[in-house]
C-alpha cells in the first residue's frame, strides 16, 4: 500500500510578463490519484484570481500525470476557448511529451520546449 | 425481593429513607421527649404523612423521569420504536435525556446513512452487472484471429471498454479507456460502447465511425472527461487488419519471425478531446505475418505501481509478452502475463481498470477458437491480480 502524499504537486505562480503578455506557473511534481484534488485547488484558486490572456504552464519538473491530470489540463483548455484565452506548455520532458502525444493533448495545446520559442509565437499571433 | 430492589435506584432510595426515617423516629421519638407529649401512634401517623410527602416528591422529580427514560432506553436497545425526551430539566436527569437524545439522533443519521449506502451498494452491483452485460462475455470466432480478453475494473463498475462487432466479411474490435474510472467513467463508456455499435452498423470505414462517434460524445460529456480508444478492423476475406487510433496507448505487435515486438503509436485524439477529430485521425494497416501477435491494453496495467511505487511500464509490459508469446497462444500469453503483473505489483492497491487483449493471426485454415476465451466474469479471476 502505498502512503498518501496529497502534496506530490506544487505550484510555483510566477508574476504576470506585462511585456511579453503571460504569466507563468511552474509544476513540479506528479499528478495522480492522490494528488490530483490538491492540484486541481491550486489550480482553480490561481484560476479565479488570473486576469491574463496567455498562461503558460512549465513542465520543466513536472514527472507525471495520469489521464485524469490530462482531463484537467484539457478542460482549462476549454474554458480558456471560450474566454479567448491561451494555454501554453513549456519544456515538458520526454517522458511527459510522450503522454500528451499518446493521448494528442499535444495536439489543441501548443506545447514548446524553450520560453523563447513560445514568446515568439505569442508575438506572431498579436 | 433483594432482586426487586436492586433493579430500582428509586426502590433502593425509599428503603434507605425507610430505615433512616424509622430510626430517626424513634430516636427523636425518646431523645426529646416526644413520647410525653404524644401518644405513639400520633406520631407514626405524622412520620407516616412526612415519609408520604416524601415519596410523591422522589416519585415525581426522580422515579417517574427515570423510568420514562429507562423505558425508551430499553426500547432503543431492543430495536423497537422510540421517542424523543422533551424536558426542560437542567439536572442530571435532563442531561441524560439530552444525551438520549443527542444519540438516538446520531443513530438515525448512522441508520439513514447505512441505508443509503446498502442501496447504492446494490445498485452499484447491478450498474456492474449491467456493465458487464455489455462487454462481451465470449470472443467470437473470427476466421484467421485466435484472440483472448481479459478484464478487470478497480472498483466495482469501470471506464476500460472492448468490444468484438462481426459485420459480414469484416470483424472490428476495439479497446477504450475513460478518463479515471467508477459511475461517471462507465456512464460515457457504455454511451461510446452504443455510439460504437451504432456506427459500426452504418458505415464499413474506421474513420466514419470514429469520426460520428466524437461528434456524438463530445457535446454530451464533462469537459474534463475522454476516453481513449483504438480500433481494429480485420478483413477476413483478404486477411488485412487495419487501425484507427483515438488517443490511446500503443498497439504492440510480436513477430515471431524476428522475435522482435514492436510499439505502435496508436496516435489521433482521445475521443471527447475535440468537437471535430475529422482532420486528426487516419486509419493506417498493420502488416502482419501468420503467427504474429497483436496486443492492446489500457494504461491500467503500465501505470500500476508495486508496494516501492515503481511502474510496471511499457517496456516490462513488451518483455513479458515477448518472453511467452514464443511458447503460448493468446490465452496462454494473456495468463502469463497476468501472473507476471500480479507478481510485480505485489499487495499494491489496483488504482485503475485493467484490460488486455491478445490477437494471434492464425490464417484461416489454422483458426483454433477457444470454447471460452473471455467470459468476463471468470477470467477477471483468472488473472491473478
Amino acid at each position: 500500500m502505498n502512503p498518501i502524499n496529497p502534496q506530490k504537486i506544487t505550484l510555483n505562480i510566477h508574476e504576470p510578463d506585462l511585456v511579453n503578455n503571460f504569466q507563468e506557473v511552474e509544476l513540479a511534481g506528479e499528478i495522480d490519484r492522490d494528488s490530483m484534488a490538491n492540484f486541481r485547488d491550486q489550480m482553480e484558486a490561481f484560476l479565479a484570481s488570473f486576469q491574463g490572456i496567455n498562461l503558460v504552464l512549465n513542465l520543466e519538473k513536472f514527472m507525471f500525470t495520469n489521464s485524469e491530470g490530462i482531463g484537467y489540463l484539457s478542460d482549462i483548455h476549454n474554458r480558456f476557448d471560450l474566454q479567448n484565452k491561451h494555454l501554453f506548455i513549456i519544456k515538458a520532458s520526454s517522458r511527459i511529451m510522450d503522454i500528451f502525444l499518446l493521448v494528442g493533448l499535444n495536439q489543441i495545446i501548443p506545447c514548446y520546449s524553450t520560453i523563447d520559442e513560445l514568446i515568439q509565437n505569442i508575438k506572431q499571433n498579436k | 425481593m433483594l432482586n426487586i430492589i436492586r433493579k430500582s435506584l428509586t426502590r433502593r432510595l425509599l428503603i434507605l429513607l425507610l430505615i433512616i426515617g424509622i430510626i430517626a423516629g424513634f430516636a427523636a421519638y425518646y431523645y426529646w421527649g416526644i413520647d410525653k407529649m404524644f401518644p405513639l401512634y400520633y406520631s407514626l401517623a405524622g412520620l407516616s404523612v412526612i415519609f408520604l410527602i416524601f415519596i410523591i416528591i422522589i416519585y415525581k422529580s426522580i422515579s417517574r423521569p427515570l423510568k420514562v427514560l429507562t423505558k425508551q432506553m430499553k426500547y432503543l436497545i431492543s430495536g423497537k420504536s422510540y421517542k424523543k425526551i422533551y424536558t426542560n430539566r437542567i439536572d442530571e436527569i435532563g442531561v441524560i435525556a439530552q444525551f438520549f437524545n443527542e444519540v438516538t439522533e446520531n443513530l438515525e443519521s448512522i441508520s439513514h446513512k447505512l441505508k443509503d449506502a446498502q442501496r447504492m451498494a446494490s445498485e452499484l452491483q447491478v450498474a456492474s452487472n449491467i456493465q458487464m452485460m455489455v462487454l462481451p462475455s465470449q470472443t467470437p470466432k473470427i476466421p484467421g484471429l485466435e484472440l483472448c480478453a481479459k478484464t478487470r475494473p478497480a472498483v466495482e463498475i469501470g471506464g476500460d471498454n472492448f468490444d468484438f462487432i462481426n459485420k459480414g466479411d469484416s470483424s472490428y474490435f476495439y479497446i477504450g479507456d475513460v478518463t479515471g474510472h467508477g459511475v461517471p467513467s462507465a456512464l460515457v463508456m457504455m454511451m461510446a460502447n452504443t455510439l460504437l455499435h451504432t456506427y459500426t452498423e452504418i458505415y464499413d470505414n474506421l474513420y466514419d465511425i470514429v469520426v460520428n462517434t466524437n461528434r456524438q460524445l463530445k457535446p454530451r460529456i464533462k469537459s474534463a472527461m475522454f476516453m481513449t480508444m483504438v480500433m481494429l478492423k480485420w478483413d477476413q476475406k483478404n486477411e488485412k487488419m487495419s487501425y484507427l487510433g483515438a488517443g490511446h496507448e500503443h498497439i504492440l505487435v510480436y513477430k515471431p519471425s524476428t522475435g522482435k515486438i514492436e510499439a505502435k503509436v496508436t496516435g489521433g485524439i482521445a475521443l471527447g478531446m475535440v468537437p471535430d477529430n475529422s482532420k486528426i485521425v487516419k486509419e493506417l494497416p498493420i502488416d502482419l505475418e501468420k503467427g504474429d501477435i497483436v496486443v492492446l491494453y489500457t494504461d491500467g496495467i503500465t501505470e500500476a505501481k508495486n508496494d516501492a511505487g515503481e511502474m510496471f511500464g511499457l517496456e516490462r509490459l513488451m518483455n513479458t509478452i515477448t518472453k511467452h508469446a514464443t511458447t503460448y497462444g493468446p490465452e496462454g500469453i494473456s495468463h502469463h502475463t497476468a501472473t507476471d503483473f500480479s507478481e510485480y505489483v505485489g499487495n499494491a492497491e489496483q488504482l485503475d481498470d485493467i484490460t488486455l487483449i491478445v490477437i494471434k493471426y492464425t490464417g484461416k485454415e489454422e483458426t483454433t477458437v477457444p470454447a471460452v476465451t473471455a467470459q468476463t466474469g471468470t477470467v477477471t479471476d483468472n488473472m491473478k491480480f
